[in-house]
This record gives structure tokens, C-alpha cells and sequence, in this order.
């Protein structure tokens, strides 16, 4: 297999991440997220919008466990798109301004 | 000469982040096929998980899985023959079962009780057949069982019109990638899409997508703008995807399954197999639907090609480089990363829900625009 990047860090640690995929690991899974609980149950999720119709909600617990309507999922179908009060709330705080909305 | 340095000066280059494939296959269920095509009385080779398994129907019809390599002196069982209820090795004969004992030596007094080779946990489910793969050797957790289709078995479906091919040159972590490559169906599969989102979590990984054809590539009627296709794929684990399609075809709806599954042949090759059963619609000749699965099954296959066409020239990448109109690698890699570490090492991120959907409006707005100048080229080639 071609290997386009710099081989040498193979000489010394192969399974070393070069530091700028870490940064951009991180800045995909974490950077510009934020907090936000919802107004039905409250579970807390983060939420990132890169534009107006742009959404990424990430939870951070067993949703199942926290949120009444996604506790019906079963472990062997397909998982629901959405929770309409998650998606009301996050509308919610978009208009106050608690979440930027993204460029248009 | 001077020019083009001192401006590669002014960005710095980005450079690919190869990585290296995964040190280990995936732990999860792996369909292996259709379980009828294992009942022809013979036994199957599967090269698969780095090694070579034998698939082979007892007495009663039961399937099961070896290791291929005889353990007294290396015979291949695949090239053997089915006596009974056991796997004779074409080499001195030795009997195995499918629980993976050797029962009989036909010229020996005693069978040594160090005979036992490697038996593979088996399901049938869908009418095919999955193998059980975890490095750690643990046996399958229940909440990880494939599900069953809707409506499995039952006249209202036609048979699964099934296909394989052999992907060398590239690690099946490239095909699971697709799940969020919205951008792709357009390029590569000349399909046109309206709506897309996807949703991880646990062990499921779902794209939910809502697609028209390309009315410059011959796939779509002039002038459509509604979706005609509405599909929701689901990863049940590493490697299997379940995908309920609902096509519009003038004037009525056609619900098909599509099956898109792979096992490991080595790090840098796959088996990639896709199935296609069409529901039955009132009024149709039964017949008619098995004929359709066919149909369908061969215009997936083309469009599996084209996705082969990419991996075997792309370059891994560990670093992608992603613009807002694209899906979420990262995460789903995150996800996909589960199935590769010791059970005890995934943390809760892997699994965590996530839900990501993608803005659409450029896209469509500068694909109609592109579509629309192919087609006035076209027409214009056309004119005399």
C-alpha cells in the first residue's frame, strides 16, 4: 500500500497519531458544542449547528436511559431520527440565541 | 518555477494520514451468505478473518462452521467429504463434528482427546447464514442479534436475489464509510439527493436519505424534483446493513430490502455480498417479484462496481478533510472504532447516540444547476 505522509514516525512509534490528525479529531467530535437540556425531560445533550438547517446532536449518556421517547427503541431496529421535543427545544434555544445558528 | 513554490510557501500542504489498517478484525456477526447455497452436500471453503473456514450441512441440514486445517496433519477439510453427521479430511479421513470434535479415526483404536479444532458460533437468520467473530473468544451478547426482517419467510416477499464479489487492495472499513457519504451517491452513483441524516448509536449505525435520480445520466424523469426514493440503511454491528427502500415507479410504490454485508478476507480485502428481495404487490404475479429482486440485485451490483472502482485506486486516509455539505466521519469512525478494541476498552463515546444532518440546500441548488447544463449540452450534441 502508497503511503503519501512522512513514514519516519514509523521508526519510532508506529502506532503514534501524528498530532494534527488528533487536532482534528478533535476538532470534528468537540469544537463548537454547546450544552444544552431538554425542556421535556432533561436530559443533556450538545448541540453544534453549522448552519441554520445543519444540526449535530451529540448526548452524553444512554439516551434510552434519560430520554422517555427514545426508550423505546429496540436494540435490533433501526434507530428513531429524532425526539420532536429534543428538536423543539434546540429551535428554542436557536431563536434565543443560546445556540448560533451557523452561517446561512 | 519560483512562482509555484512561493505560493505552496503562503498555505502549507496537507498531507494524508494514511494510518495503518486495523491490527485486528472486527468482533461482531458476519453473514456468510444464503444458507441454502451451503446445502448442496458438500463442504464450502470461506477464506475469511485471515484464515480458512469450512461451512458444511450435517445429516440433519444443521450448518456449521470449522476451521478448515485438519489439526492432525494440516489436511484442508473444504476439499473433504460430509459422512453423516461429520466432516470427513480428505487427507487420512479423520471425523469431525460440528461442535468441533473429532468423533472417529477409521483406522485408529482411540481418537486422542486432545482432538478438538476450532467451531464457530453460527446463526440462520434471513434465510442466511452468520458466523461469530471476536478476537477475545466470548461468546455472542443477545442484545447483539441480528434482526430478523420484516416479514421474514412470508409469501408477502419474494426470494433474496443474492451477489458477492472478492474487493482486493482495500480494508472494508472503506465501505463502511458510505453510511455518511452524502456527496458520493451524486458522483458516483448518479443519483440525486434531497435528504440526508444519520443517527449512531450502540452498536447501530443509521442513514436515513430520501433521493431522485439524475435526469442527465438517464436516471430520472425531466423535470422531477420530489424524492422518489426513500431509504433507511442500518449497520447491525460491524458489517451488516439492513436497507428498506420504498421506490416510486409512475405511479405506484415498490418496497424492496437491500442486504450490504462484508467479512474480512485479509486486512486489505473483503468479501463484499449484497441481496435484494422485493415485497410482493397485489395483482402481480408472485413470479414477477423474484424476476424484480434479479433486476434490482444486478442494478446494485453495478452500482457496488463503482464504489470498488474508487476503493481499489483511493488512498486510506486517517485525516479527512471535510467541508460542511459532508457527513460526520469522524463519528462514525468513533463508532465503527467499538468493534475493533477489547470489549472492556470501549468507552461510552463509541456508543453514545449521535445525530447528525447535513444541510442539503447548496447541493441541490448547484447540482440542479450542473445537471441542467449537461442536459442543454446533451441536447445540444443532439441537434444536427
Amino acid at each position: 500500500m502508497t503511503r503519501f505522509d512522512d513514514t519516519s514516525r514509523f521508526a519510532t512509534d508506529p502506532d503514534a497519531v501524528p498530532a494534527s490528525t488528533v487536532a482534528d479529531r478533535d476538532e470534528q467530535l468537540n469544537a463548537e458544542f454547546r450544552p444544552l437540556t431538554c425542556s421535556e425531560c432533561g436530559t443533556e445533550v450538545r448541540v453544534r449547528k453549522r448552519s441554520p438547517q445543519q444540526t449535530s446532536v451529540q448526548w452524553q449518556s444512554d439516551s434510552a436511559a434519560r430520554c422517555p421517547y427514545l426508550a423505546r427503541q429496540k436494540p435490533t431496529a433501526p434507530r428513531i431520527a429524532e425526539c420532536s421535543a429534543l428538536s423543539r427545544t434546540i429551535r428554542a434555544a436557536v431563536q434565543a440565541g443560546l445556540i448560533p445558528s451557523g452561517a446561512p | 518555477m519560483t512562482a509555484t513554490s512561493s505560493n505552496q510557501d503562503r498555505v502549507s500542504v496537507r498531507t494524508i494520514d494514511t494510518g495503518r489498517p486495523p491490527a485486528r478484525f472486527a468482533r461482531g456477526w458476519h453473514c456468510l451468505g444464503l444458507a441454502e447455497t451451503f446445502r448442496d452436500g458438500a463442504p464450502h471453503a470461506v477464506h475469511a478473518f485471515g484464515t480458512k473456514l469450512v461451512v458444511f450441512a450435517d445429516d440433519s441440514g444443521a450448518l456449521h462452521v470449522l476451521d478448515s486445517y485438519c489439526r492432525h496433519m494440516g489436511g484442508d477439510l473444504s476439499q473433504g467429504t460430509i459422512k453423516g453427521a461429520e466432516l470427513a479430511c480428505p487427507f487420512h479421513d479423520w471425523r469431525w463434528s460440528g461442535a468441533g470434535r473429532c468423533v472417529s479415526i477409521p483406522y485408529a483404536k482411540r481418537v486422542p482427546p486432545r482432538a478438538r479444532t476450532r467451531s464457530w458460533t453460527t446463526v440462520e437468520r434471513n434465510a442466511q447464514l452468520f458466523v461469530w467473530h471476536d478476537p477475545q473468544g466470548n461468546p455472542p451478547p443477545p442484545e447483539l442479534d441480528i434482526p430478523e426482517v420484516e416479514g421474514a419467510g412470508s409469501p408477502d416477499w419474494s426470494n433474496w436475489a443474492w451477489n458477492s464479489v472478492l474487493v482486493e487492495g482495500a480494508n472494508c472499513r472503506e465501505i463502511v464509510d458510505n453510511i455518511v457519504d452524502m456527496a458520493h451517491f451524486f458522483y458516483v452513483h448518479f443519483a440525486f439527493p434531497i435528504y440526508f441524516k444519520n443517527v449512531f448509536e450502540g452498536h447501530v449505525a443509521t442513514q436515513y436519505l430520501h433521493s431522485r435520480g439524475r435526469e442527465d445520466k438517464g436516471l430520472a424523469a425531466p423535470g422531477q424534483t420530489e424524492a422518489v426514493l426513500r431509504s433507511e440503511a442500518s449497520y447491525f454491528g460491524p458489517s451488516y446493513m439492513i436497507n428498506d427502500l420504498e421506490n416510486d415507479f409512475s405511479g405506484f410504490t415498490v418496497n424492496t430490502t437491500l442486504i450490504n454485508c462484508h467479512y474480512p478476507v485479509t486486512s486489505d480485502s473483503f468479501v463484499l455480498q449484497w441481496g435484494v428481495r422485493v415485497k410482493q404487490i397485489p395483482g402481480i404475479d408472485p413470479a414477477r417479484a423474484d424476476k424484480l429482486a434479479g433486476k434490482f440485485a444486478k442494478q446494485y451490483g453495478i452500482g457496488f462496481m463503482q464504489d470498488v472502482d474508487i476503493w481499489r485506486n483511493k488512498s486510506p486516509i486517517d485525516n479527512p478533510l471535510l467541508c460542511e455539505e459532508d457527513g460526520p466521519v469522524y463519528q462514525l469512525r468513533r463508532w465503527y472504532q467499538q468493534f475493533y478494541v477489547d470489549v472492556e476498552d470501549v468507552t461510552p463515546d463509541m456508543q453514545q447516540r449521535f445525530e447528525f444532518e447535513i444541510d442539503t440546500r447548496h447541493a441541490i441548488a448547484n447540482w440542479e444547476r450542473e445537471v441542467a447544463e449537461n442536459l442543454s449540452r446533451l441536447t445540444d450534441n443532439d441537434s444536427p
